[in-house]
């Protein structure tokens, strides 16, 4: 591949240290499964890689200020197997589970994943109906930024110069909350999304909020916080299917993503009734 | 400017290794051509067909998305890692036993993906053999063989063999 250094800081302060030099030609590691790619193919030529994982705390995946606390080197993988604290994140738990394959999760991260910013990120979806927030560390100290407003396009995101991802916060929901995620692939096996869609219903919060995914350049999130008590299926399918802007590619129609939203839209309440059946 | 190589020490199938690369070097190209282990193959180089993948740390990865340099300090097993002294191990066994192998190109990761599997559950549902091995890609079997012969393999295991 290309010639670039590489550098693996062990304490906080010195991936800072490297981070303020401010070199154009720099770009982070952590599960390198869109980086390697991405060099191999050219569409990036960094000149330095620096390598986040010898840093202790960005592996940190713990229930922290009222929420998960994702450090930037936690892979996918960590996700669905540490139930003891993501089983509440019903959500995120579904989509870890079913983005890319087991070998790729056992390296991608989900603070790459939604830095990478790509359009289908399966963790967007769930992020955004709970509310997530990026934690961001760099020269003028730290700062948070939702999720849905921190990705700003198709691999564009709020980053400033010199700073890092260190974490992601994602909300504690409510006693009694559901939440759930649903993928339309090509295949059975490893694909990207064609369409992803989130669903998250906190009546103790009161929110009820939707996210649908590889259907827009931004996140989506629509917020239904109003029709909590009587959520109407058919209404937030038809919200959802007007809000998005699908495209034609490989994977499928613009026709087709349309029908599938509608159809994912519908089966996460349907999931969510049952799950509301069950409880009584 | 040509940039420094990176020192790294790891084992390799449980024998140490040290040395030094180049910071492009992928793990798979090291694999290959800097260990001459060539059990291990490129399929696609971009982490889709799982031609490439190894246990590194006991979790299998594809090692076309994985540094060398990131191996420092790691545990990695290859496919010549499964065979003890030129046995077969059950599992590879069970392939050869149900035709799970046909042109072979897939069979070092699929096996890599299955041996890190019973590793960790020596007693797994379908549905988790299927999620286990769902990024390792056969043009020639059909996959039923190769599924049936992980799930021999795994009774095998119960039985007290690995």
């Amino acid at each position: 591949m290309d010639q670039f250094a590489y550098d693996k800081p062990r304490t906080m302060d010195a991936l800072k240290a490297r981070l303020s030099e401010a070199d154009p030609g720099l770009a982070i590691l952590a599960g390198g499964t869109d980086l390697l790619t991405q060099i191999r193919s050219r569409l990036r030529r960094p000149s330095l890689v620096l390598d986040l994982k010898g840093v202790p705390e960005l592996r940190a995946l713990e229930i922290r200020d009222g929420g998960l606390s994702i450090g930037a080197a936690v892979i996918v993988n960590r996700i669905v197997e540490e139930q003891a604290v993501t089983s509440p994140f019903a959500a995120l738990c579904q989509a870890a589970a079913e983005l890319a394959s087991y070998p790729i999760r056992n390296r991608a991260t989900v603070v790459g994943n939604v830095s990478n910013a790509s359009p289908c990120a399966d963790s967007v979806p769930p992020l955004c109906v709970f509310g997530a927030r990026v934690v961001l560390d760099g020269p003028a100290g730290c700062r948070e930024v939702p999720v849905h407003e921190f990705i700003v396009g198709n691999r564009e995101t709020r980053l400033g110069p010199g700073e890092i991802v260190t974490r992601i916060h994602v909300p504690t929901p409510g006693p009694g909350a559901f939440s759930g995620f649903l993928k339309r692939k090509r295949v059975s096996g490893h694909d990207l999304a064609l369409a992803n869609a989130a669903l998250l219903c906190d009546p103790t919060r009161g929110l009820l909020r939707l996210s649908v995914g590889s259907c827009t350049p931004r996140p989506t999130l629509l917020v239904l916080d109003h029709s909590l008590d009587r959520p109407d299926p058919d209404e937030a399918a038809a919200q959802a299917q007007t809000m998005i802007h699908p495209i034609n590619d490989v994977r499928a129609s613009v026709e087709y993503r349309r029908d599938m939203v509608g159809l994912m839209v519908r089966r996460l309440f349907e999931m969510l009734a049952k799950a509301r059946e069950c409880r009584h | 400017m040509k940039p420094t190589d990176i020192p790294i020490r790891l084992t390799v199938n449980g024998r140490p290794y040290e040395g030094s690369v180049h910071p492009g070097l992928t793990l798979l190209r090291f694999i290959r051509e800097t260990l001459a282990l060539t059990g291990t193959k490129e399929g696609c180089g971009i982490g889709e067909c799982g031609a490439c993948v190894v246990i590194l740390d006991g979790r299998p990865v594809n090692a076309c998305l994985v540094l060398a340099a990131e191996a420092d300090g790691c545990e990695l097993r290859t496919i010549e890692g499964e065979a003890r002294e030129g046995t077969l191990s059950p599992l590879q066994q069970a392939f050869v036993d149900q035709h799970a192998v046909q042109c072979g190109f897939c069979t070092p990761g699929m096996l890599m993906s299955a041996r890190a599997l019973l590793d960790r559950e020596p007693d797994p549902s379908d549905e988790a053999i299927r999620t286990a091995m769902g990024g390792n890609i056969c043009r020639c079997t059909g996959y039923a063989s190769i599924l049936g012969a992980v799930k021999t393999a795994a009774a095998h295991s119960r039985g007290g063999d690995r």
